[in-house]
């Protein structure tokens, strides 16, 4: 038996931080990249595709969002389809997976805790009725029995407990779990793919929803050869989109020069949204060419995030003299710079540098 | 540089004009009005910076109206050691400027721009008057007619402000950058004005849009956070509205079934009501029957137990009958018998009574005699007091009636007398006489040796032994009204003694002391004899004859000698008597009482006895007539039994329709069926507000408010973002242009601070104790009185004392301008505004200043100069103006 284990396509997800046209073929890539998926499962033979929670954002998407998630999972045609509710799209009243606007043959929405057999696997699905349950959500599988048949969970949760010093909802026992002869769990929440142990993995989402994430974007292939034995895992990047995150030391204006060809040079920079670091001291002249630098940068990426506030301008000595002047423009600059108010030294050194006699 | 001489030729009615002579310092040039003062300074000020060449308005008006003559000026004058001169006529078809030195000599537009460089001015329009950026430092140093009082313009003349810079800085060192330092401050400016309004006071546009825009976005997503929270909270109210239309349809069909077994239960207790009526019928009239022969049963028996009471009560009352009759008996003997004692005890008393009467009159007796002897006692003492008051009542009739008036009457006589007679004396004349030898004085033989004295008070002679006759007249004869006044009063005072019967004054004195004394002596006797008959003497008389009447009716008693102790013994004996009938009164009175008590009880029990009998004839008569007690009970027994089954009955039949549900069935009914009609309204309003739900989140559903919110929280983490962005740069221009107007304010007032030195001397001339305030652009704020004084404004301050600041300035300011080559300071009528006084302490700031400076000082008030110390002054005649 081969299933196809993905979870948190949270579509409905603006991404509008980003901003402009980027934000939205970055949207309307969660489409396109189920349907990258709906083509991997067709190549592979999956007998069955598991969402494990949160294929939308949340309840309140529009009906376009429905509608596109409908044309995009009609791509998987006949193929059983389990999309499961999770935290973000529990079943409350009015839930998205509720109004899905004529779902696919193949598409089964649970609509509460229950059993069923797909392909001859016996399938324990555990879907979200509310946003936060108190217990464990899969608490409800019953022991194996004398059923000699391949048993897979389907939940939505936490198997560890991720958000540290937050009291814990949804928090799914997975030992308890398959000590009660389950050959596989698979989880949906953790954005990224996690082996939770040999039996127990979080697929992640399949694009990036923000920088933090760890490897994202990945599928996974399961195949199980009967009731008991070990599943074999395959994880298969399917995103179109990569999210970075660097953090750069900068300790002097040529590690800012080497940085800035580096990123330059990434590849499908269009693609590629980055979270920049930045620390460290530089000169006004090296951040002023660092300023440019990131810039033109930033209109090559999908998206720039730019945190430069640990790092610092220090004039150097040349800067001093650059900007060392006679008379009251040097009571300026001393007071400035006693003051260490850098941004107001870079606008006096970028007035001076725009004096239309060479005074600085 | 220094004006030498100054020749004006046809100039607006001037025909000629020489100054010459000039000194390099103080130049006084006088006159009165219209003697062409102002056209002088004029022309100067045509000949050094205003172009020969063009035909102006301002050109034209030089020339004399009606005149045909060109309009024409010479200066000669010294500059960095050497001698120029220069010429210019006006309003001539070719240029008409020629500058000259010693060895070289430049003409027209030639002469012009080498006049400009030498004096530093700039080229000018030729149909208008240099401005004063073109005459640069000359604008401050030449003060036209009436403008003495105006700031000096040093702000907007660049030549000045850069001419004065330079002079300052080699002065005061590094104070500012140049250009680059203008045009940093501009840069600073324009970049702050970017974010806020000129002063820096308010936010522009840009920064208020990004703070606006940012609030928009707060708003917008809290408006869709809300929006959603109410979807949130429909939903919540929509599974529960649903539940509880479950929850209603269970409890409804429950509550329709309790209905029907309701309904049931009352059908039945309705049948078996009717039952129990007709059964509690039946027993009411049982009951009745029964009450009824219990009645009759109760009536007998009562009957037979009263009949017997009665018989029980008449023997009782013929007891207690004959008892009585006993006890009356014997209370009637008794009483006879205390009556008798009576008598005989009241007896007793009346003998003790007579006895106690007799020896109380005997006692009286006794006290009356003994006052008849005090009343004898009292009467004879009167006797003796009458005879007193007899002799005194003589004694005073035989004394004269002298009064206490009289006497004073008789000493003021007496004193009158003794006055008239000295006032005679002291007008008499004394004559003393000494014999030397025996003679005769009138008659009188008086031995030698002997001495006679005569008061003389009247005429008299003296006849001196036939020797000689001595007449002597005292008071000239006036005597004699004195006279007659002595023998009136002593006249007076006679008559006054003899009418009262006395000798004279001192015996009418011991008359009047006798008489007192005697009168006293008889108020004395007369109270005494009040004392002794306060109710007067006849009463006490006959009160005397009254008790000696009743003593002689009682003279033939025998008074006992133990009279008291009798008395005292008769009295004891008739009180112990007198209780003792007393007690055997009482005694009879109770016995009587009770005598006639048992003779009404008698009666009483006689009478009872009677009602009695009556009533018991009458009881035995009713037994007889209804009947035995026995045959009563007989018929009420059986009554009862009746009684017993009716309720026996009527028992079975209230425990069915208890069992039935009894009267409340109806009552269950009732609730049975409102219960079932709330839980069928429960359920329509659950209905109606779910299907409201329903539509709302259908409709909700159509929205993204999910994306929606997104992008409004994207587009306010943008907005924070940019608004950061916006703020951080605007503090940074902020700052900037700030920090540069400070440097910049410090660095001007460093460069104002050596004009202010070098005018505060000729300030302390004349405004001892004040100090001028300069801009950093040498414009003046104004004047502080003393070290701590405040300051005024500029434009605050006197016109003359305006006019002598302004001067101050411009002098200061053309010494720092004039360091290294002086520059000639012009001033036409520049103190007009000021008073003579401080005229005259200005002198002193000219001459000083002129030491340094050439001064062409123009005024038409010469006399109040004539103490400068002018090095040249020229008088200038009047000359009536041509046009």
């Amino acid at each position: 038996m081969r299933l196809l284990h993905t979870a948190d396509w949270q579509l409905g997800l603006r991404l509008d931080f980003v901003g402009g046209e980027t934000a939205a073929r970055l949207r309307a890539q969660r489409y396109d990249t189920i349907r990258t998926i709906a083509r991997l499962a067709h190549e592979r033979a999956v007998d069955m595709v598991v969402v494990a929670g949160d294929v939308f954002d949340a309840n309140r998407v529009g009906r376009d969002t429905l509608q596109q998630a409908s044309d995009a999972l009609a791509t998987f045609g006949d193929l059983p389809v389990i999309l499961l509710a999770g935290n973000h799209d529990a079943l409350e009243e009015g839930a998205a997976l509720t109004r899905l606007p004529n779902p696919p043959a193949g598409v089964f929405v649970p609509t509460g805790p229950e059993i069923v057999e797909v392909a001859g696997v016996e399938l324990l699905l555990c879907p979200l009725q509310e946003r936060h349950v108190r217990g464990d959500p899969a608490g409800w599988i019953p022991g194996r029995g004398d059923a000699e048949r391949i048993r897979v969970a389907v939940a939505h949760g936490g198997a560890l407990n991720f958000a540290e010093g937050v009291e814990s909802v949804n928090r799914i026992e997975v030992d308890a779990l398959l000590a009660k002869g389950v050959d596989y769990v698979a989880l949906g929440d953790w954005h990224g793919t996690y082996r939770v142990n040999d039996r127990c993995w979080y697929s992640g989402t399949h694009e990036a929803t923000r920088f933090r994430e760890q490897a994202p974007g990945n599928v996974l292939i399961v195949d199980i050869d009967g009731p008991g034995a070990l599943p074999r895992v395959e994880t298969v990047p399917v995103a179109r989109s990569r999210w970075l995150r660097e953090s750069v030391e900068l300790a002097e204006d040529a590690d800012a020069e080497s940085m800035l060809q580096r990123l330059e040079a990434l590849p499908e920079k269009s693609w590629t949204l980055l979270r920049l670091e930045l620390s460290g001291e530089l000169s006004l002249a090296g951040r002023e060419r660092l300023d440019t630098g990131l810039a033109s940068l930033a209109a090559s990426l999908a998206h720039l995030r730019l945190k430069a506030e640990g790092l610092s301008v220090a004039p150097t000595a040349e800067d001093l003299a650059s900007l060392e002047q006679e008379g009251y423009l040097g009571e300026v600059v001393r007071g400035l710079r006693d003051e260490g108010d850098i941004d107001a030294l870079r606008l006096l050194y970028r007035i001076l540098r725009e004096a239309p006699t060479a005074g600085g | 540089m220094w004006i030498r001489r100054l020749e004006v030729e046809h100039w607006r009615g001037l025909e000629h004009v020489l100054l010459d002579d000039l000194s390099p310092h103080l130049n006084l040039v006088t006159g009165p009005n219209e003697s062409g003062k102002s056209r002088v300074a004029q022309a100067l000020r045509f000949g050094l910076f205003e172009s020969s060449r063009g035909a102006g308005r301002f050109k034209q008006d030089l020339q004399t109206w009606g005149g045909s003559e060109r309009p024409r000026v010479r200066v000669d004058f010294e500059l960095a050691g050497a001698a120029w001169q220069v010429e210019k006529t006006f309003v001539s078809q070719q240029h008409q400027t020629r500058l000259s030195t010693a060895n070289r000599a430049f003409e027209g537009e030639e002469a012009e721009a080498r006049l400009r460089e030498l004096l530093g001015t700039e080229p000018g329009s030729t149909t208008s008057p240099a401005s004063g950026a073109q005459l640069g430092r000359w604008s401050l140093l030449w003060v036209e007619q009436g403008r003495a009082g105006e700031e000096p313009e040093v702000a907007d003349n660049s030549a000045i402000q850069g001419g004065l810079h330079d002079r300052l800085v080699r002065e005061v060192g590094d104070v500012a950058a140049g250009a680059l330092g203008q045009y940093v401050r501009r840069r600073a400016r324009e970049e702050a004005e970017r974010f806020y309004s000129q002063g820096l006071g308010a936010e522009k546009k840009r920064l208020k849009e990004a703070r606006s825009h940012l609030e928009a976005c707060s708003a917008e997503r809290e408006d869709i956070e809300r929006r959603i929270a109410a979807i949130e909270d429909d939903a919540r109210t929509l599974r529960r509205t649903r539940m509880d239309e479950s929850d209603l349809s269970e409890r409804r069909a429950v509550a329709e079934a309790e209905r029907g077994d309701a309904r049931k239960r009352r059908d039945d207790t309705r049948e078996l009501a009717r039952q129990l009526e007709a059964v509690t019928d039946e027993l009411t009239r049982a009951e009745a029957a029964v009450a009824e022969r219990r009645k009759a049963l109760g009536r007998a028996e009562a009957l037979a137990e009263e009949l017997g009471t009665n018989e029980q009560r008449r023997e009782q009352l013929q007891a207690e009958l004959d008892a009585a009759v006993r006890e009356e008996a014997e209370t009637s003997s008794a009483l006879a018998e205390l009556r008798e004692n009576v008598v005989n005890a009241e007896t007793a008393l009346d003998e003790l009574r007579t006895e106690r009467l007799r020896l109380q009159r005997l006692a009286q007796a006794r006290s009356q005699r003994e006052e008849l002897a005090r009343l004898d006692a009292r009467l004879e003492e009167a006797a003796r007091q009458d005879t007193v008051l007899a002799e005194l009542r003589t004694a005073l009739n035989e004394l004269p009636e002298v009064a206490e008036a009289d006497v004073m009457a008789l000493r003021k006589l007496e004193r009158e007398q003794v006055e008239a007679s000295a006032r005679l004396e002291g007008a008499s004349v004394r004559v003393r006489l000494q014999t030397q030898r025996e003679l005769d004085l009138d008659g009188e033989r008086i031995e030698a040796g002997v001495e006679r004295t005569f008061l003389v008070d009247r005429d008299r002679s003296f006849d001196l032994d036939g020797v000689a006759t001595v007449e002597i007249q005292p008071g000239s004869g006036a005597l004699e009204s004195l006279r007659d006044a002595v023998a009136d009063r002593k006249a007076d005072l006679r008559r006054r003694i003899e009418a009262l019967g006395v000798k004279d004054l001192e015996h009418a004195e011991r008359v009047r002391r006798e008489r007192e004394a005697l009168v006293s002596r008889e108020r004395e006797a007369r109270h005494r004899l009040r004392e002794l008959f306060p109710d007067g003497r006849e009463a006490a008389r006959s009160w005397r004859d009254e008790l000696a009447a009743a003593l002689a009716e009682l003279s033939q008693s025998e008074v006992p000698p133990d009279l008291d102790a009798a008395l005292a013994n008769i009295e004891t004996d008739e009180g112990e008597q007198n209780a003792r009938a007393k007690a055997a009164r009482d005694r009879r009175d109770e016995i009587s009482a009770r005598a006639e008590a048992l003779a009404r009880r008698v009666a009483d029990l006689r009478s009872e006895l009677k009602g009695i009998d009556g009533e018991v004839a009458q009881l035995k008569r009713q037994l007889e007539g209804d009947g035995s007690v026995a045959r009563v009970q007989e018929a009420c027994d059986a009554a009862a039994r009746t009684l017993a089954d009716v309720v026996a009955r009527r028992d079975d039949i209230a425990e069915v329709f208890k069992a039935a549900g009894g009267d409340t069935a109806e009552l269950d009914l009732q609730r049975a069926e409102q219960a079932v009609a709330a839980l069928v309204e429960q359920a329509g309003e659950k209905r109606d507000l779910r299907v409201a739900l329903e539509q709302r989140m259908n409709d909700a559903g159509a929205s993204s408010l999910h994306e929606a919110l997104q992008d409004a929280a994207s587009a306010g983490a943008a907005a924070e973002l940019d608004l950061a962005r916006l703020e951080r740069e605007a503090g940074a221009a902020r700052r900037l242009f700030e920090r540069v107007e400070q440097a910049y304010g410090a660095a001007q007032a460093q460069l104002a601070e050596p004009v202010i030195r070098r005018i505060q001397p000729y300030l302390e001339q004349v405004l001892p104790g004040a100090r001028a305030h300069l801009a950093d652009d040498f414009a003046l704020l104004g004047l502080q009185q003393g070290e701590a004084g405040s300051t005024e404004r500029f434009d605050q301050l006197s016109g003359g004392t305006r006019e002598q600041l302004a001067l101050l300035v411009r002098i200061g300011l053309a010494e720092v301008l004039g360091e290294d080559e002086p520059w000639p300071l012009l001033l036409d009528d520049a103190l007009v505004n000021t008073d003579p006084e401080r005229i005259r302490q200005f002198q002193r700031v000219l001459f000083a200043a002129s030491r340094r400076t050439q001064i062409l000082f123009f005024t038409c008030h010469g006399p109040l100069f004539d103490a400068t110390g002018a090095d040249r002054v020229v008088p200038l005649e009047p000359r009536p103006r041509r046009h």
